[in-house]
């Protein structure tokens, strides 16, 4: 289970011009890399070649309604396709549908669908399949592990074959951004009784996109066939293979034996030996998952602010980045990951252990012995560099303890209010890049049980303003709210800040055109031999 | 009615009540990992609601006996229950990956067995010499070698420097190849070790020296010996195969291999407490028949044993 959750906002003018920037700078500085493949002429479709893919994750499920993944989303996606679609630079495009409006009042949200469209069993593309898929996410009847981004629709109404209207209960501006998750994906309703799918669990996804599902077999693979008659441009590969290697190492050998076309997150160790191989090509795409340490706020002395920024003064991270890191990560300069929408800069914490010292004393501190909660291979480094962080803090004079745990364990820990870790590791990715979503840190209804805002911190001013940015429909000033809320939580310090992550694709240099997009997903509809 | 089938009998019935503890140790045992399994089942951003439906539908809103009657009684009917996670019942997931940790293994044993007989037996025959010494080289080599590092280092050279075998996966028999070795090395050294000891002590048996004395050739000698020591090479070899089924998850991991093992361990961070139990159940109940067959083993090695009056 990734913390990876939905629920987005319009990205601003502003946003996209950063993100747009961004990714031109990761693109320079990269490594040999070829971040997108504009420009790029693609050869006619090849009648037998096959792309194989090295991932990491064992898939649990291709129902998309139940994954909770972004690596099994990026499998799905393949097969399946959803009414808007982010593009590279993280700005919502129609996909299968052509346009959208909302209604003044915010509670109508109509879509007009594309025509012409046929699922891979010849079934038309319509309105009621979208009401069928969609129903499916609010129904009830359905496990939706990451489904709270949807829970502001009502209704679903097929008003004509090729219109559909969201009715909401409330005006929702992060509903757009929402629907284009791999959760809301559009199938083929009359493939739900087939092939081993029940309407309950889909275990072979019939959808729309320029692959077909062939077949997945546990623990091994999942393959596609590029779909006969795609209603959009067809890719090179005539087949996709995602094979399923769990093991970095054993990826990076499958990559340099060259049984594999591309791996996602190679060892991060290997980093500097593949980079300078003339075989490989490395691209390390920015995504939306901070990676931070959260801070038992009610916990004294955590419950004092003076403290909290110490541990952000007292922690390197420079020199962790580029020691334990590998220069494959972002340092975070606000609590938004810069691709999220309604970002801003709001400063940093420098690495100044006299300062944090001197703010430990003013807070009556001294030898003061806490526990770090890590998991171990949830994130890049994660174990290695909370043990980084623990030196760090000894300098300070706080002796911080390292503990581990399995990833359910883990995450029931660091829910309980009282549970055995002062400080824990944590990544969170909005998958859909919105700000809104990165909130569900920082509010206090989301406080555990209620949710996921693990450091237990609370403030009133930035909850007004959290609540009034979720109902805001206008960019510029929601962008104005999320802006004073970073500001007020950067300050305040719930998290040691660290860095945002990237996902690390390592491929074959005879392959050109593998992209990404900015939500953790690479994307090779583009890619085929460099001729 | 006595001997063989009051035997085998008297076996299974020890069996079933076995099985019967297992399952109360295992039901227990899951329950006490931390983590809500129907929270982490229904996701975090699931509703306390629908966190309750999934937490009924597992059973988990039942009593401990409760759930051990229940689980108990819809084994009697053959069922291991429902994967939480994948939707699909235990059995067939079991069904699809317990074949591959099998094959691997039988293999696993086969190439610790006949290698590490072989080694055994050829370090006990020149005592002393070059070929005992390396034996005991490769038995410490093979015991100490971690898994995961032997793996890699067979894919780095056979995979990435030869290009010959394939780096993981079971998609051609040669697949199975790197993943044989490294599983079964330890298996080797282990069987060498025991081999070796064991036929040093028969080779000073009276009657290997009478045969010798007879001036019966050498290599018909160690045969005769070979079979007087087979009983605790053979014990080591069933309960070798019997930890090569059960430690296989890293083997499987390095290779991809889409065993049992694997599942396991994801089924276990998935808190999919059905599949769990079903995994831990299946293997109780082939190392108890392992172990069934093992002794039965015995008696048609040496024919002095009588495992029954």
């Amino acid at each position: 289970m990734n913390i990876a959750q939905p629920a987005a906002s319009r990205n601003s003018l502003l946003g996209r011009a950063r993100i747009r920037s961004a990714i031109r700078l990761i693109s320079v500085l990269a490594m040999g890399v070829t971040a997108y493949a504009s420009g790029q002429s693609m050869p006619a479709p090849s009648p037998n070649a096959t792309l194989t893919i090295g991932i990491g994750v064992d898939l649990d499920t291709v129902d998309p309604a139940q994954q909770t993944t972004t690596t099994v989303q990026n499998v799905i996606d393949y097969g399946l396709q959803t009414l808007v679609a982010f593009d590279t630079q993280g700005k919502i495009e129609p996909l299968l549908a052509t346009s959208w409006s909302t209604s003044k009042d915010g509670l109508t949200l109509t879509f007009h669908l594309r025509q012409g469209v046929k699922f891979h069993d010849g079934t038309p593309f319509n309105a009621d399949a979208v009401v069928f898929c969609l129903d499916r996410l609010i129904s009830g009847k359905v496990k939706v592990p990451i489904g709270a981004g949807f829970r502001s629709m009502k209704s679903i109404e097929a008003v004509n074959p090729t219109t559909v209207a969201i009715h909401l209960k409330n005006p929702d501006p992060n509903l757009v951004p929402n629907l284009s998750i791999t959760t809301a994906s559009i199938f083929s309703p009359s493939s739900a009784t087939k092939d081993g799918n029940t309407p309950m669990n889909i275990v072979h996804p019939v959808g729309t996109g320029p692959y077909e599902f062939t077949r997945w077999t546990k623990g091994s693979e999942v393959v596609y066939t590029r779909a006969d008659h795609y209603w959009g441009r067809e890719p090179y590969y005539k087949t996709v293979d995602f094979k399923i290697i769990p093991e970095a190492n054993s990826r990076e050998a499958g990559l340099l034996a060259g049984q594999l076309d591309v791996i996602m997150n190679p060892p991060i160790t290997d980093l500097t030996s593949l980079s300078s191989n003339p075989a490989v090509k490395l691209l390390k795409a920015p995504s939306d998952r901070a990676v931070f340490i959260a801070i038992k706020v009610t916990r004294p002395p955590f419950n004092n602010e003076k403290v909290r920024q110490a541990l952000n003064y007292a922690v390197d991270k420079d020199a962790i980045i580029k020691n334990v890191m590998f220069n494959s990560v972002n340092p975070m300069d606000s609590p938004f990951p810069s691709s999220l929408s309604g970002y801003c800069k709001v400063g940093a914490y420098p690495y100044d252990p006299a300062k944090a010292k001197q703010l430990l004393s003013e807070a009556g501190v001294k030898d003061l012995k806490i526990t770090l909660g890590s998991p171990t291979g949830r994130y890049i480094q994660d174990i290695q560099f909370a043990q980084a962080v623990s030196g760090y803090l000894r300098k300070v004079g706080i002796d911080a303890n390292v503990r581990t745990m399995d990833w359910p364990s883990y995450v029931a820990a660091f829910l309980q209010k009282d549970g055995p870790f002062d400080l824990h590791v944590l990544g969170w990715a909005p998958g859909a890049l919105d700000g809104q979503t990165q909130l569900q840190m920082f509010t206090s209804e989301t406080i555990p049980p209620k949710g996921l805002n693990s450091s237990f911190y609370s403030d009133p001013k930035v909850d007004k303003l959290a609540a009034a940015a979720a109902l805001n429909l206008d960019d510029k000033s929601r962008n104005q709210q999320l802006c004073q809320i970073q500001k007020d939580v950067w300050q305040q310090a719930p998290w040691i800040f660290l860095w945002s992550q990237t996902l690390v694709l390592a491929y074959n240099s005879k392959i050109t055109g593998v992209s990404y997009l900015p939500n953790e997903k690479f994307l090779t509809m583009d890619a085929h031999p460099a001729f | 009615m006595s001997g063989f089938p009051t035997y085998l009998v008297r076996r299974l019935v020890a069996a079933v009540i076995t099985l019967l503890g297992v399952i109360l140790v295992m039901v227990l045992l899951v329950r006490a990992l931390p983590g809500d399994p129907a929270r982490i089942i229904a996701g975090l951003q699931a509703t306390p609601e629908q966190v309750e439906k999934i937490r009924v539908s597992m059973g988990l809103d039942q009593s401990v006996p409760v759930q051990y009657w229940r689980y108990v009684v819809n084994l009697a009917h053959g069922s291991l229950g429902t994967s939480a996670r994948f939707g699909t019942t235990v059995l067939s997931e079991i069904g699809h990956r317990l074949p591959y940790t099998i094959v691997l293994a039988v293999f696993g044993t086969l190439f610790g067995a006949i290698f590490g007989i072989a080694l055994g037996v050829l370090a006990a025959t020149h005592k002393g010499r070059w070929v005992d010494a390396f034996g005991s080289m490769l038995g410490v080599a093979g015991i100490s070698m971690p898994v995961y590092w032997l793996g890699i280092l067979l894919i780095v050279l056979f995979s990435v420097m030869l290009k010959l075998l394939p780096i993981g996966g079971a998609d051609t028999p040669s697949s199975l190849v790197m993943p044989t070795i490294t599983l079964g090395v330890f298996s080797m050294a282990v069987v060498s070790r025991m081999t070796r000891s064991t036929m040093l002590d028969t080779l000073d048996q009276d009657y290997v020296r009478t045969v010798r004395a007879k001036g019966v050739p050498e290599r018909v000698a160690v045969r005769h010996a070979l079979r007087n020591a087979f009983i605790p090479i053979l014990t080591v070899i069933g309960l070798q195969f019997g930890t090569l089924l059960g430690g296989a998850v890293l083997t499987e991991t390095v290779f991809s291999w889409p065993g049992i093992g694997q599942l396991l361990v994801q089924s276990i961070d998935n808190r999919d407490f059905p599949l769990v139990q079903g995994i831990v159940f299946v293997f109780a109940a082939m190392f108890i028949v392992l172990n069934i067959v093992t002794d039965l083993l015995y008696s048609v090695v040496d024919p002095r044993v009588r495992l029954y009056r």
